[in-house]
């Protein structure tokens, strides 16, 4: 039990280690490549796909 | 029956009280008898047998290594000559258990104490014990812990023993663990005798005493050693090792994150504008591939407005699109005043490339809202770091636990029952 722990031990130590330096956190949002430049002229031909209206 | 190939060197004589034969295998080393046939016990300390208790007739037990079984044990053969059930009551409730009185013509007396199917082998101690300010014996060096005080009667006796027992003989017993050890102190009058016993595994009985039944174990023996041993003590060093490393890591990270505030601005959110969406001015996110952080603040109370928002890089067109929402609720009711819900969000964006940015924002909601936003660039994050302590801690926490249920079990027919699982056992618990 205490090899595996030690193991285990290093192996959440290096998990941790990559997660701190990738900044890694739960979070929720989606990667789209290539918007049409134009958004920054005309917002609304962009079309977020969160896009919902929770209250109605 | 194996175990009793060789014959043994005995004395044959007829009981005084029925007549029947009466073995005799102790030599000149025991004092009395029991017979086996009627009970009655005989002093056969010298020639002129006596008869110190008779008995008419009684109900006859079996024990699990019957009278003249030899075994080879940690020192040596040795043979049962005599047995004894002895029993304490504890708030009515009858505890019984078997010793067996062995003997070696060269090793001399061993005891086999047998209870719940948990067994101790046991010589007597040849120097008093020190009984500690706590209630705790030293004995060679070894602190034991005081497990019980009890009047220990015996209920039926069988076969030769070194001094004049018979059965209803009273004892006070006292019982000091330090597993797989136990001390135990016999007092009859100014009469005291100590004797050590260790924990012997009921498979090295079966295999000392071939043939012989052995019961089942039942529950945990008073000096039953832990299955966990020490382990649960060195994965505590290594936990404690390895959270240490892990707080080091993020002292660093945070000392080494840059936590840059590069946008804030505060807009209005008014329901009747025809176009809703709007985008923030460029700015600069810097240095290594890190996260991106957007906290916003809304005005909302007894309200929400819900922001779809992408942050876009503006040379490479890769857009990082999300939603929140933010709604604050609060009042009275039956129970007193409630809230529900919070002015503020965060929403964190992962591994985001150096680059200019800006952010789309398209908030919907039912009635018109300030609200703000603010930007952060490489962030000290807490979440993979809480998430490390518990994962290092789970499995250390939980052999603790196991061998912890096990020392409670120990100590629930003890003087010092612990109170739950959780608290240890204190010689102060019953005062």
């Amino acid at each position: 039990m205490t090899r595996f722990f030690s193991i285990l031990g290093v192996v959440i130590l290096a998990l941790f280690g990559y997660a701190t330096y990738t900044g890694w956190t739960w979070s929720t949002y989606d990667e789209i490549k290539d918007v049409p430049k134009t958004i920054r002229n005309n917002p609304g031909v962009y079309r977020s796909v969160y896009t919902r209206y929770p209250h109605k | 029956m194996a175990g009793k190939s060789e014959a043994p060197k005995v004395k044959i004589f007829a009981c005084l009280q029925c007549g029947q034969p009466v073995t005799l295998r102790g030599l000149l080393q025991t004092t009395s008898v029991v017979c086996s046939s009627c009970g009655t016990v005989i002093d056969v300390s010298d020639e002129n047998m006596q008869i110190i208790s008779a008995v008419i007739s009684r109900v006859k037990l079996d024990p699990d290594i019957p009278i003249g079984t030899r075994g080879k044990l940690r020192d040596g053969e040795f043979e049962v000559i005599g047995f004894m059930r002895r029993v304490i009551f504890v708030e009515g409730v009858g505890y019984r258990w078997w010793e067996y009185l062995l003997f070696n013509p060269f090793k001399g007396f061993r005891w086999l104490s047998e209870y719940n199917g948990h067994w101790s082998y046991i010589k007597t101690a040849l120097h008093r014990p020190r009984i500690i300010a706590d209630g705790s014996a030293a004995f060679k060096g070894t602190v034991f812990q005081h497990f019980q005080s009890a009047l220990a009667k015996v209920e039926y006796v069988e076969g030769e023993f070194y001094w004049q027992v018979q059965e209803g003989e009273e004892c006070l017993v006292q019982d000091f663990v330090a597993p797989p050890q136990i001390l135990s102190m016999e007092q009859t009058g100014n009469e005291i005798t100590w004797s050590l016993g260790e924990y012997i595994e009921p498979e090295a009985i079966a295999a000392a005493f071939k043939g012989v039944r052995i019961p089942a174990r039942i529950g945990v023996g008073v000096n039953q050693p832990s299955p966990h041993g020490d382990t649960p003590k060195r994965l505590a060093v290594l936990a404690v090792l390895f959270m240490a490393i892990a707080v080091v890591i993020q002292l660093a990270s945070v000392a080494l994150s840059q936590n840059k505030l590069v946008f804030q601005d505060s807009f209005a959110y008014n329901t009747t504008e025809p176009e809703k969406s709007r985008v923030t001015d460029i700015f600069e996110v810097t240095g290594k591939p890190s996260n991106v952080v957007v906290k916003t603040h809304a005005g909302v109370h007894n309200n929400w407005i819900y922001l779809n928002m992408a942050l876009i890089n503006d040379e490479t067109g890769t857009a990082y699109d999300f939603g929140r929402e933010i709604g604050y609720y609060s009042g009275t009711d039956s129970d007193g005043a409630w809230t529900e819900g919070s002015q503020d969000d965060a929403a964190t964006i992962l591994r985001v490339q150096p680059g200019r940015y800006y952010l789309r924002v398209e908030p919907e909601g039912p009635d018109p809202i300030q609200y703000s936003i603010r930007i952060f660039r490489d962030v000290p994050n807490w979440l993979p770091f809480l998430l490390t302590l518990l994962a290092l801690g789970a499995i250390p926490f939980a052999v603790w636990w196991r061998s912890h249920t096990f020392e409670y079990k120990r100590w629930s027919e003890s003087d010092h029952p612990m109170t739950s699982p959780l608290s240890l056992a204190s010689s102060d618990d019953d005062e």
